[in-house]
């Protein structure tokens, strides 16, 4: 009996698993890539730019990917390529960390890369344990997306003030979630 | 270098904060030493990220009073240490169970306490009649300005007139001003005749009507926006409307204010690729404010929110609403101590105020105040029924 659906041909099948195969990839590797990418463009703007740029050679280049193989690595030489053009075409501006450095970025990238999904779950929860204070320069910093000194400006404290107390919230954030993913993981 | 300099680098540098050129060597020399090293500072760029994601997508909630966020004295001295950071937790079974018990006690009468007052306060608040009236409106009430056939031809748009001088509707302190190189226009749609097959208002003129068969009330006609570059159009409000507790010496929006503003809204199609944009203003974009419409940073040309903050567009939000379809947009503006807080509906049901969490788009905006509306146009969008005031019912009057 029929199913009255005409046949999806083979080659049809096999470009819709290699998308759902680059789509499932991505979404694993996102979060890991924007990381390492902000090491080498620290404004938020331009690293999501260039995460974005990262995701369409991902895509026009996906057909050279060996599926036999991780695929953070291989996502991640595509990243290094965007950065140096991205630092070609602004020249004047300086690269702080590139060559060496960012190499043992990329190795630890993909050393953690189990890890993250705790992380994530655990500096979730550790938010919820901040001061309204830690909160609210938070919120100043990542969510209204102010600069150091525009913080110290609405609250009424100094730039080296804001950029100490903020280090120390990150800090004291890395510190919490160790905490809560050792007993998970224990 | 210890790791905990390193980290604070990584800060700096993540920060905005220029290393020198020392800070750079000793901080790639420290990555490369060990992997443990180059893990440490991967673990600190993914906290970074991480919190840029998820506070983009919503704020940290502010638990208690905001007077513990006022520094005391002389802040410089004694940056937080990481106990004072975290709310300290009592692990469990050191508190005493008389003790517990009696604070249980105590958190259920205030509890008790809290419930009936908030109780009278909304008994209260229900009682008092509500502000049903538009502090400022505009219907475009105006006689339809001509222009040269055909309408879409960027080239023969006005230069001069449109809604230069115009004067009507209530609760402004000036007519409208154009200071583009090109204007704004009323245009009669019932007596349009030349529709460019791509434009996608001729259907039917600026209107919105809910599920439930309520009306939006409106009057006269409507305004246009330029084709090609660019109309400037703005208006000052006049603040003396408004209640004295909604505003400040630097214009509306005093903290504890809410203020809403509505309008309909609909572009000659739906793309804002190449620049084609066409936005409602408060505030300004070289200091501070808040924008809603189609957007060049959004080329899907999407109704679009943001927030302004020194020349940069700060928590871009996008609906999935095009720009290409009528419109009837409604903001609510909740002035706060530092950044405010904006939430936008899009043709929300009109029977009673809509809920927060049902909001289209919902960001916070720079600390800003305002005391003028600004329509800048790139590309032709019809907009209608603009009113700004103190509730969801003034600003959505139903026929």
């Amino acid at each position: 009996m029929s199913s009255g659906m005409d046949p999806i041909p083979d080659q049809a099948l096999t470009v819709a698993r290699s998308r759902a195969l680059l789509a499932r990839n991505w979404g694993n590797v996102q979060a890991s890539l924007l990381a390492f990418i902000t090491a080498s463009a620290p404004q938020f703007s331009d690293a999501e730019d260039l995460l974005q740029e990262v995701a369409v050679e991902v895509a026009v280049r996906f057909d050279d990917y060996d599926p036999s193989r991780p695929f953070l690595p291989w996502a991640l030489w595509i990243a290094k390529i965007k950065l140096a053009e991205f630092y070609r075409s602004r020249q004047r501006r300086e690269v702080i960390l590139m060559g060496e450095s960012m190499d043992a970025l990329a190795e630890a990238c993909v050393n953690v890369q189990e890890t993250l999904s705790d992380e994530q779950f655990a500096i979730e929860k550790c938010l919820d344990r901040l001061t309204d204070r830690s909160r609210e320069m938070l919120n100043l910093r990542y969510s209204v997306g102010l600069s150091c000194s525009q913080i110290g400006a609405q609250l009424g404290m100094s730039v080296g003030y804001v950029r100490v107390a903020l280090s120390r919230i990150r800090t004291t954030l890395t510190e919490c979630a160790q905490a809560v993913v050792k007993p998970r993981s224990a | 270098m210890r790791e905990q300099e390193a980290l604070e680098l990584i800060d700096a540098h993540l920060d905005d904060d220029c290393l020198t050129d020392q800070q750079v060597e000793e901080l790639s020399a420290w990555l490369k030493e060990n992997p443990q090293h180059a893990e440490r500072a991967y673990h600190r760029l993914f906290l970074h990220t991480f919190l840029r994601r998820r506070l983009q997508a919503q704020r940290l909630p502010i638990l208690s009073t905001r007077t513990d966020l006022v520094p005391q004295g002389p802040v410089d001295v004694a940056p937080p240490t990481s106990t004072e950071l975290l709310i300290p937790q009592a692990p469990a079974g050191l508190v005493p169970a008389r003790k517990t018990y009696r604070r249980r006690r105590i958190l259920l009468a205030s509890g008790i306490i809290v419930a009936v007052a908030v109780t009278w306060l909304s008994l209260m608040l229900s009682s008092a009649p509500p502000v049903a009236m538009a502090d400022a409106y505009d219907g475009f009430d105006y006689p339809a300005t001509s222009i040269p056939a055909p309408a879409t031809d960027a080239r023969t748009w006005p230069t001069t007139g449109g809604l230069n001088g115009l004067a009507g509707g209530t609760g402004w302190a000036e007519p409208w001003q154009e200071s583009g190189p090109k204007v704004a226009v009323i245009v009669d749609h019932a007596r349009e005749l030349n529709w460019d097959p791509k434009d996608m208002r001729k259907f039917k003129p600026l209107a919105h009507s809910d599920a439930k068969g309520n009306v939006l009330q409106s009057t006269g006609l409507q305004m246009r926006t330029a084709m090609g570059p660019r109309s400037l159009t703005s208006r000052k409000l006049d603040l003396t409307t408004f209640p004295t507790s909604f505003r400040d010496e630097s214009g509306l929006g005093k903290d504890g204010a809410v203020v809403w503003f509505s309008f309909l809204a609909q572009s000659f199609n739906s793309t804002a690729e190449k620049n084609r944009f066409t936005y409602f203003q408060v505030g300004s974009r070289e200091v501070s404010g808040f924008r809603l419409g189609k957007v060049g940073a959004a080329p899907s040309g999407n109704w679009t929110a943001m927030g302004l903050l020194t020349g940069g567009q700060v928590n871009l939000r996008s609906s999935t609403v095009p720009s290409g379809e009528m419109a009837f947009m409604v903001t609510r503006l909740e002035f706060r101590p530092g950044p405010e807080d904006a939430a936008v509906w899009i043709n929300p049901s009109l029977a009673a105020e809509p809920r927060l969490a049902e909001a289209t788009l919902r960001l916070s905006v720079p600390d800003f105040r305002f005391d003028r509306i600004t329509i800048n146009a790139n590309y032709s969008t019809d907009i209608d029924e603009v009113r700004i005031g103190q509730s969801f019912r003034a600003v959505a009057p139903i026929k």
